[in-house]
């Protein structure tokens, strides 16, 4: 049992969200559970208004749920105040996002360091590491360009790279192919493959492209607030 | 490092910066011109001996009553002309006579350019006909000490040695003239200015204005003349110095708007810093520091800019006020203290929205 406890990136139980539109309050979540191991490459399907980006989004501690709980490592973080999750963000998780969250007066290298800067660190100690992730998601060239110099993919490449520059435990994607054409789709999807496979990162996305959630090793599927 | 990129190429911090060096210094310039006018003004008779004086036509009877009023100390008539002695090419805009220079001198706080020349003057004007020029006067009309000038008043006319020169902020006088000149070359008859010191000027004062009786004269002791000066100068600076309160209020809602539109236009940046991991107290001081810094350098360029425009003010206008601004640095500190306050008090809403905000509503969507 502990071991199998050891193995999970991190799981959902009986996560219940509202949302209230005006005077109606619509349950978007209907007691979601959910468990990704490490390593995994999971990908969470379903039509428009299920609910799959807002799993995700509480699995990923940017939003909270109104009932259940979110564990990492077996410790709940969905009850974490603001300061403790925001060093869940900068240590735990890599978030990649359908518009890519460049800020748009930082180059790629401050960018991609970002998440260490805010979390203390000094950039001249992550040299080496930032050259690497440079160097896996090919944009070595590009270092100090802006966000506005860049292509779609490029600045997707980057947001990879800011997400995977903290070794987080898990990547969180939210249709990081939903902003591309299919060419620079499928490139990303390689990419993302490619650190799975080579690094076990563990990635869970949500995805509209069955092309995409090909690349991974599991699909879940979202309905209507539930998994089936 | 974040704040600094931020603040780079951020047209509301611009507009900020400006909007508070326009404001802080409109600020200093009324607090600091204001403050001198009134110190100028009030000033006037400062160093001069003279405890009251009268202005009005008066017979030499009339002095000669002053002079026997009890408590008296010394009474010292004045022959003027205003505008009607011609000197050369040159009509002086007011010409006195007196019989006592030496007195004149000390009630009305007269500076003579050089150290000997009061005494020279002083001496020249007992035997001779000789006439001290104002500093300003001089230089005008390009004469120099020693040169003989002829005066004319349409009445008489003589040739004068120009003994002397100075400055003085209690008088505009632009010569003075022995009396006994004035009355044989030019006609004068009835005194036309009187100062006087004594143990009690205000009961001086009562009854020189009985003896005026419904005489026009303007006659007052130094002590009201202050008082009547600071209360007119106070009317004219009273709404000057509230204007400064409705100029800062108005910068602060200015400054206030920008903020507001500044974090408008940065809450899907916000949204993203915080995605990545930027903490609420981490934005707090971020946020503060943009502030800070844009309320630092507006109060810096504003206090700068002032304190060259008040030295360039003075520098101009020097020759004709003959007194230098004690400028208080205080004034100036506290302007561009009030200036980061209002951009530190201006980014509290902000603040407050971005702990509020909804992440996955911002970021979501582009």
């Amino acid at each position: 049992m502990k071991s199998i406890t050891g193995n999970i990136a991190i799981e959902g139980k009986n996560i219940v969200k509202d949302f209230e539109l005006g005077n109606t309050m619509t349950r978007v979540l209907k007691d979601v559970s959910i468990k990704v191991l490490k390593g995994e490459f999971v990908s969470i399907m379903g039509q428009s208004g299920s609910g799959k980006s807002t799993l995700l989004y509480i699995l990923g501690g940017l939003d909270t749920p109104t009932r259940g709980t979110v564990s990492m490592n077996g410790i709940d973080i969905s009850k974490f105040n603001d300061e403790k999750m925001s060093k869940i963000r900068r240590q735990k998780i890599g978030f990649v996002f359908q518009f890519y969250n460049l800020i748009p007066n930082l180059n790629v290298e401050e960018n991609i360091m970002l998440p260490l800067l805010l979390d203390g660190k000094k950039a001249r100690d992550y040299r080496k590491q930032l050259d690497e992730i440079l160097e896996v998601v090919g944009l070595t060239d590009r270092r100090k360009h802006t966000p506005r110099e860049l292509s779609g993919g490029q600045q997707q490449r980057v947001a990879i790279a800011r997400a995977l520059i903290g070794n987080p435990e898990i990547l969180f994607a939210d249709e990081p192919t939903g902003n591309l054409d299919s060419a620079t789709g499928s490139e990303i999807m390689d990419l993302l493959r490619a650190i799975n496979r080579d690094s076990g990162q563990t990635i869970l996305m949500v995805t509209h492209s069955l092309e995409a959630a090909k690349s991974s090793n599991r699909v879940i599927t979202v309905k209507d607030g539930m998994i089936v | 490092m974040l704040a600094s990129r931020n603040m780079r190429d951020n047209k509301n911090i611009t507009q900020n910066i400006t909007l508070l060096f326009i404001s802080i210094s409109a600020v200093i310039a009324i607090t600091v011109v204001g403050n001198f006018v009134n110190t100028y003004i009030t000033d006037v008779f400062n160093g001069a001996e003279l405890q009251g004086f009268a202005d009005g036509e008066m017979n030499r009877d009339f002095a000669q009553q002053i002079e026997k009023m009890d408590g008296i100390e010394k009474v010292l008539p004045v022959y003027v002309f205003n505008h009607e002695m011609q000197c050369e090419d040159i009509v002086f805009s007011r010409l006195e006579a007196t019989d006592n220079l030496e007195w004149y001198n000390s009630m009305l706080n007269l500076h003579y350019t050089k150290k000997d020349m009061e005494s020279f003057a002083v001496s020249e004007f007992s035997k001779t006909r000789s006439i001290v020029l104002s500093e300003d006067c001089l230089k005008r009309a390009g004469f120099r000490i020693g040169d003989i000038v002829t005066l004319a008043n349409g009445v008489g006319s003589n040739s004068y040695a120009i003994v002397g020169s100075f400055k003085s902020r209690a008088t505009d006088v632009e010569a003075i003239i022995p009396s006994a000149y004035a009355v044989s070359d030019f006609g004068a008859s009835n005194y036309n200015f009187l100062a006087y010191t004594a143990a009690d000027p205000d009961s001086i004062m009562v009854q020189i204005r009985d003896l005026f009786g419904s005489m026009q004269n303007w006659s007052r002791t130094v002590e009201e003349f202050n008082t009547d000066a600071i209360s007119t100068v106070g009317a004219f600076l009273k709404p000057m110095h509230s204007m400064t309160y409705f100029i800062l209020l108005l910068a602060a809602v200015g400054i206030v708007n920008n903020l507001l539109i500044n974090y408008m236009q940065k809450r899907r940046t916000i949204a993203m810093y915080k995605s990545v991991g930027l903490s609420n107290r981490q934005n707090i001081k971020m946020t503060l520091i943009e502030s800070f810094t844009s309320g630092m350098i507006g109060s810096f360029v504003a206090v700068t800019v002032s304190y060259l425009e008040i030295q360039t003010i003075f520098l101009v206008a020097g020759p004709k006020i003959s007194m230098l601004p004690e400028l208080d640095f205080k004034v100036f500190l506290s302007a561009g203290a009030m200036g980061v306050l209002i951009t530190l008090t201006g980014s509290v809403v902000p603040i407050i929205k971005s702990r509020k905000m909804k992440l996955v509503e911002e970021i979501k969507f582009e």
